[in-house]
């Protein structure tokens, strides 16, 4: 009993691949609560998917977004290239429902309510997760509990290879279309219990890729080949981390993250009209330190963040007289959160959580210019497990509160103050001793307060309703393992349905006024999925090949009104059915891996008819890499073939995905 | 659905003091341009939230917006009020325009709009007496669709033209067969003018307000080339119409640097000799719906600065340029037989 909820409690590592999931566990008491070990797939209460270090390098993924894409149970929407938009919704909930976690620390963007994962480049990265409802144990901050979803991006953690104190790596990629990334890694040993971890990179791309613009939706008609342009890219991103062993269960984990990119944006294809005159300048800055411990039968965790985002957008071909616009805003967030677990008999865990954030919103709109909100999250929660059976519960109290000046709009009203409870109720059954095979169920209510964005710009000022999503999950989860000298082999399932509802859902309508719009609670969407994992690993002395194959099923309706032309209509950008499959074998002298992305139909409107309807595609791509032992140091090459087939598609209405390309990467490790 | 709240609005704050004129629950009125007077219409049509109003040959045709995200509907009425038919138009139908084919008297265009990056501007033409609509003409007949966000549609003799705005274009069909006869691409080559809005026809050109620069294009239907253009002011001009020898320009807002909009509160005067800036009359602000009555009124539909600035409908005698302002804020209107068909702001 005591290894389960200590494995609860460490988040401990999934050993899925090597059989050990159900098998002993008494070495993880040795295991420092900061280990860095990806949360378990296979005993979660929550769906989890895992993508490992190893695994990103397999695929040779660049961005966070590319990674996503493989997962099951998410809506990519992609607006084309290295620089476009993506941004990410979890099981038919819209992307303002997923929190992107950085080393379990929140990403936030108050204005949007969403972060584009394009932006978070994968160099340093340990592990990716994705919990679908909520990531398990109780150790966590109070906005992690109140997600609907938890994407978690973790910064991997300095480890010396014996008396060494320095590990410098220096990788550069370069692909079509003017892409070329370099990057350096350097992780040094300061002393016996400080480590720290610099990590930066910079990217550019010029993004013109060719694509053949078709003159009608069903692709039928004229069409003619045409390029990209006004697309090109620049980032840089630096990563600074420090590692500090405090006691001998405790860490203080800090970082420094600076990102400040350029990007042109292309914006849609408007037919018979090319043209290209805006541009974004974005600056992400933050801090942010996180102190974690373990005594007796506590646990404790506390975080620091200071955020800064400042984002300039302009149109130098604005219709007006200078021919001429530009809008800037600043978000400066403070952000405190406090958790504490308290174990006080075996089977039972109980923890508290509390979260406290101010943000603040500036711009040089002429509308709220000047909108403070402070939000206060608190948790308790309890996790009682028992042989087999693991039972979670928790309730989030949301209290939030906005201030900003009013403008003189009709119908406007105050900013609204916003309270509520929301629980969660989980349970993870494991029904025979020995069997590999666990039950689990979930349903968890989220509440997401409106954007600034919603509140104040473009909209006439309401008291908006937040959004509330509840979430039904039941799966099943079941692994094989058969060892020997000459293979091994693993297999690993995992299958979910979920029944989700979102309610009050968010709806911009314009008005009269195109520069006005109004957003209302307006809309009801059912949500009836199933997600499907299947990985299997056969490895021989020599060699090993990977297979693993998701796939997703949508059914995602409009519930809003039985009269609307859109009524049990397939949600927008949301397919019915889409898939992934991926193969990766080591070979002796090379490794090979190829994926496949199936995207079924999808519709651009809310409405389901043929003129906006979006065909299904299929995106292939092949990877190969090798590594060579040079005097003192590795080198890592590698090679891809994105969009092997030459495939055009769009993810969204009016833009084109890039064609067949290529990328080559070397990385050497000192 | 925006006009039936501010219609259930309305109605709450009436107070009992106020006169006990018969409330007329009508968004919908005709108004006759010589005498003012306001005559209710289709007072239960069952549409609160209209997105266009078309009348002619005693017919009126209102559409609806499908909640911005699906297809509206055309629903037709007679004068009396009673319904015709209904028939699934595009996105954002906003114009059903009459137009001369082998079946003469017979077929009207309707324009879908689309939005914004969508491509989905459409044409559509429906038997305007039995309601049959068969939607993408101009697509099916030449193999391409119209582009981004549709402006206006207007058939003149035995052609039309469409205005598609973020396109950049002015497709000119043969009413007869739909098939193109010329794109033109407006913003190449001189004289020209970028963002075509709304058109009207007179005397063999076309009259085609443009946002870049703020200008009125005249465009020779028989060269289908941009012949002239006449400078505005820097306020996005709208809505326009001809009435004896001039042409009348609606002159709405801009936009600053920084997304900041203001409000114009002119209604320009063209003289089509020399085509040139006239006169100028100032009527109620951001002027932007245009229509000539009977060639001797003109009608404007100001819509206000959607604060304190309400709507207006200013009746312009085109002969001295007098103006009156009518008891019903029409926002959108439409003229037929000497009268005004429109619907009130809910502004």
């Amino acid at each position: 009993m005591k290894r389960i909820v200590l494995i609860m409690l460490t988040l401990a590592v999934a050993t899925a691949l090597h059989g050990q999931d159900t098998l002993r566990r008494t070495t993880l008491d040795e295991v420092s609560v900061t280990a860095q070990s990806a949360p378990a797939t296979l005993r979660s209460q929550a769906p989890t998917q895992v993508v490992t270090v190893e695994k990103i390098e397999q695929s040779g993924a660049m961005q966070l977004s590319d990674v996503v894409r493989q997962m099951a149970g998410v809506t990519l929407k992609d607006y084309g290239g290295v620089g476009g938009m993506k941004t990410v919704s979890a099981r038919g909930l819209g992307s303002q429902f997923s929190t992107l976690t950085i080393d379990g620390v929140a990403v936030t963007d108050a204005q949007n309510g969403q972060v584009d994962l394009g932006r978070y480049m994968l160099g340093n990265t340990a592990y990716i997760s994705l919990s679908q409802g909520q990531q398990d144990g109780l150790l966590q901050s109070a906005r992690a509990f109140a997600a609907g979803s938890v994407l978690n991006m973790e910064t991997r953690a300095p480890s010396f290879f014996l008396a060494e104190r320095t590990n410098l790596k220096m990788g550069v990629d370069a692909g079509s279309f003017g892409l070329v990334s370099p990057s350096l890694s350097w992780e040094q040993k300061l002393s016996e219990r400080l480590s720290m971890s610099l990590w930066a990179n910079y990217l550019r791309s010029t993004g013109d890729y060719p694509y053949t613009l078709y003159y009608t939706p069903d692709h039928q008609g004229q069409s003619s080949r045409e390029r990209r342009f006004n697309s090109q890219v620049r980032t840089a991103t630096a990563d600074l981390n420090f590692f500090y062993q405090l006691r001998r269960n405790q860490t203080l984990v800090t970082k420094m993250h600076l990102m400040s990119g350029f990007h042109a944006l292309p914006g849609p294809v408007q037919l018979y009209n090319p043209k290209g005159s805006e541009f974004t300048r974005e600056t992400l800055a933050f801090i942010q330190t996180k102190w974690r411990g373990r005594q007796g039968n506590w646990q404790w965790q506390a975080i620091g963040k200071a955020q800064y985002n400042y984002d300039f957008y302009e149109d130098t071909a604005f219709n007006n007289p200078s021919h001429y616009l530009s809008n800037n805003y600043s978000q400066m967030e403070g952000y405190l959160s406090g958790s504490a677990v308290w174990s006080p008999i075996k089977p039972l865990s109980l923890g508290l959580a509390t979260d406290l954030a101010l943000n603040h919103l500036a711009s040089n709109l002429n509308v709220y210019n000047d909108v403070w909100r402070r939000s206060l999250l608190a948790v308790a929660s309890a996790c009682f497990g028992w042989s087999r059976i693991e039972l979670n519960a928790n309730l989030l109290a949301t209290l939030i509160g906005e201030e900003a000046a009013t403008r003189d709009v009709p119908g406007s009203e105050r900013p609204a103050s916003y309270s509520r409870l929301s629980p969660y109720a989980g349970l993870t059954l494991q029904p025979i001793e020995g069997l590999p095979l666990r039950l689990r169920y979930f349903f968890k209510e989220t509440y997401r307060v409106p954007n600034f964005s919603e509140m104040y710009f473009f909209t006439i000022p309401r008291n908006l309703r937040p959004e509330r999503a509840e979430q039904h999950n039941v799966g099943l989860t079941w692994n094989y393992y058969q060892g020997g000298d000459s293979l091994t082999t693993t297999c690993l399932l995992t299958l979910d349905g979920y029944l989700n509802h979102i309610t009050d859902k968010l709806i911009a309508i314009p008005t009269q006024n195109m520069f006005l719009w109004s957003m209302v609670n307006l809309g009801l969407v059912r949500i009836a999925g199933l997600d499907l994992k299947a990985e299997t690993s056969w490895q021989w002395p020599r060699a090993s090949l990977i297979l693993s194959v998701t796939y997703t099923y949508q059914h995602a309706t409009d519930r809003t009104n039985p009269a609307d032309r859109t009524y049990a209509n397939q949600i927008p950008y949301t397919p019915r059915h889409s898939g992934n499959l991926q193969l990766y074998a080591e070979l002796p002298w090379i490794n090979v891996g190829y994926s496949v992305m199936v995207v079924g139909e999808r519709y651009s409107m809310r409405q389901n008819s043929a003129d906006y309807r979006l065909p299904p595609y299929a995106d292939h791509g092949l990877t190969v890499d090798r590594s060579f032992d040079l005097p003192g140091a590795t080198l890592r090459l590698k090679a891809q073939a994105l969009n092997l087939l030459d495939v055009q598609y769009e993810v969204v209405r009016s833009y084109p995905m890039m064609g067949r390309n290529y990328r080559v990467g070397a990385i050497v490790e000192f | 659905m925006l006009a039936a709240t501010a219609l259930t609005f309305a109605a709450c704050n009436k107070t009992p003091d106020e006169p006990s004129t018969p409330v007329v629950n009508s968004i919908y009125w005709r108004v006759d341009p010589t005498t003012l007077e306001a005559t209710p219409i289709l007072a239960d049509c069952g549409i609160s939230n209209p997105y266009s109003i078309s009348v002619f040959d005693n017919l009126i045709y209102l559409t609806t917006d499908g909640g911005y995200s699906s297809n509206g509907d055309v629903v037709c009425f007679n004068l009396s009020g009673l319904k015709q038919w209904q028939a699934e138009a595009g996105i954002l139908p906003s114009k059903v325009e009459p137009y001369e084919n082998v079946n003469t008297n017979l077929l009207a265009y309707v324009l879908n709009e689309g939005l914004w990056g969508g491509n989905n501007a459409s044409l559509g033409s429906i038997n305007r007496y039995r309601g049959y609509m068969t939607n993408n003409v101009f697509r099916n007949a030449n193999h391409r669709s119209l582009g981004d966000v549709a402006q206006d549609v207007v058939a003149y003799g035995h052609k039309a033209y469409v205005s598609v705005t973020f396109s950049n274009t002015i497709e000119v069909i043969d009413t007869r067969n739909d098939t193109v006869i010329k794109q033109i691409r407006m913003g190449e080559g001189s004289p020209t003018a970028s963002n075509p809005r709304k058109i009207v026809p007179h005397g063999g050109k076309i009259y085609v307000s443009c946002y870049d620069p703020c200008s009125v294009v005249r465009i020779d239907t028989a060269t289908l080339q941009v012949e002239a253009i006449c400078q505005l002011g820097t306020y996005r001009p709208e809505g326009l119409g001809v009435a004896g020898d001039k042409l009348f320009v609606a002159s709405t807002f801009q936009i600053d640097e920084q997304s900041v909009p203001s409000y114009d509160n002119k209604v320009y005067v063209v003289d089509l000799g020399t085509f040139t800036v006239d006169s100028t009359i100032t009527v109620g602000l951001n002027p932007t719906v245009l229509k000539v009555v009977d060639g001797s009124h003109v009608a404007v539909g100001c819509v206000g600065n959607y604060a304190d600035e309400k709507a207006s409908l200013v009746i312009i005698n085109a002969n001295d340029g007098s103006q009156r302002r009518a008891t019903k804020a029409l926002y959108n209107f439409d003229t037929d037989g000497g009268f005004i068909y429109g619907y009130e702001s809910t502004y």
